[in-house]
């Protein structure tokens, strides 16, 4: 099983990369994969102020997640 | 109505032209320009990033919502992307309805609602060559003269 992830702004920055693929384990949540992420890359942001789109549409943090899924975090938005 | 992502320059004559309609007495704009300054500080230039996957459905969504909370004929909203120039415009919103105050208001609330829910982000680049990324980090309800946005 596995997740494609998407990274943008000052998350790609930090991952040095805008999207992976990372293996998808049982249980894992937005919340799991964000946590390990977070770790990973030192991203500053507590998943309360991140937004998560779920093949590539908004989706809510509480999402179930699938193999195959595409997963992005978005940071802060600053249109304008 | 109108959403667009463009790595080109905008250019408001023809999309106010699209605009134009018998039932409309009322056209507002609001023209976001990239200045040479942010918070005290100086800026060279602005770089503007779209998840394009997403960004056209939470734009046309914007402009439902302004349908329908006004009584507008119609509205737009098209945002540039890429290195931005002081001076260049960034974001447009066009909206037309039969009397001004629903053309004010609801263009005003597409330009917050944009700056906080599109999925684009903004880049600030300094003269002494370093950058960084900006957020938009209070809401859009938030009185308008406590916002630090650049645009």
């Amino acid at each position: 099983m596995h997740i494609k992830i998407l990274y943008f702004a000052q998350l790609a920055e930090l991952a040095q990369k805008t999207e992976e693929t990372r293996s998808l384990k049982v249980g894992d949540t937005v919340a799991s994969l964000y946590a390990e992420l977070q770790q990973t890359y030192n991203f500053p942001h507590e998943l309360a102020h991140i937004q998560v789109a779920l093949n590539h549409q908004l989706s809510a943090h509480q999402a179930s997640l699938q193999s195959g899924d595409t997963l992005a975090f978005l940071p802060p938005m600053a249109g304008g | 109505m109108h959403f667009d992502l463009t790595t080109a320059t905008i250019d408001p004559i023809p999309l106010r032209q699209a605009l134009l309609h018998q039932a409309a007495g009322a056209y507002c704009s609001y023209e976001g320009w990239v200045r040479d300054h942010n918070i005290g500080r100086s800026v060279q230039r602005l770089e503007y990033l779209a998840y394009p996957q997403l960004a056209p459905a939470v734009g046309t969504e914007l402009l439902q919502e302004a349908k329908e909370k006004f009584a507008i004929e119609s509205a737009a909203l098209v945002h540039r992307i890429g290195l931005l120039a002081i001076g260049d415009l960034a974001v447009w919103v066009g909206v037309t309805a039969p009397h001004r105050e629903a053309s004010f208001l609801a263009c005003r609330y597409l330009i917050d609602q944009a700056k906080y829910r599109l999925p684009i982000w903004k880049k600030e680049h300094y003269p002494d060559g370093s950058c960084a990324w900006i957020e938009n980090s209070l809401t859009p309800s938030a009185p308008a003269s406590a916002r630090q946005a650049t645009t």
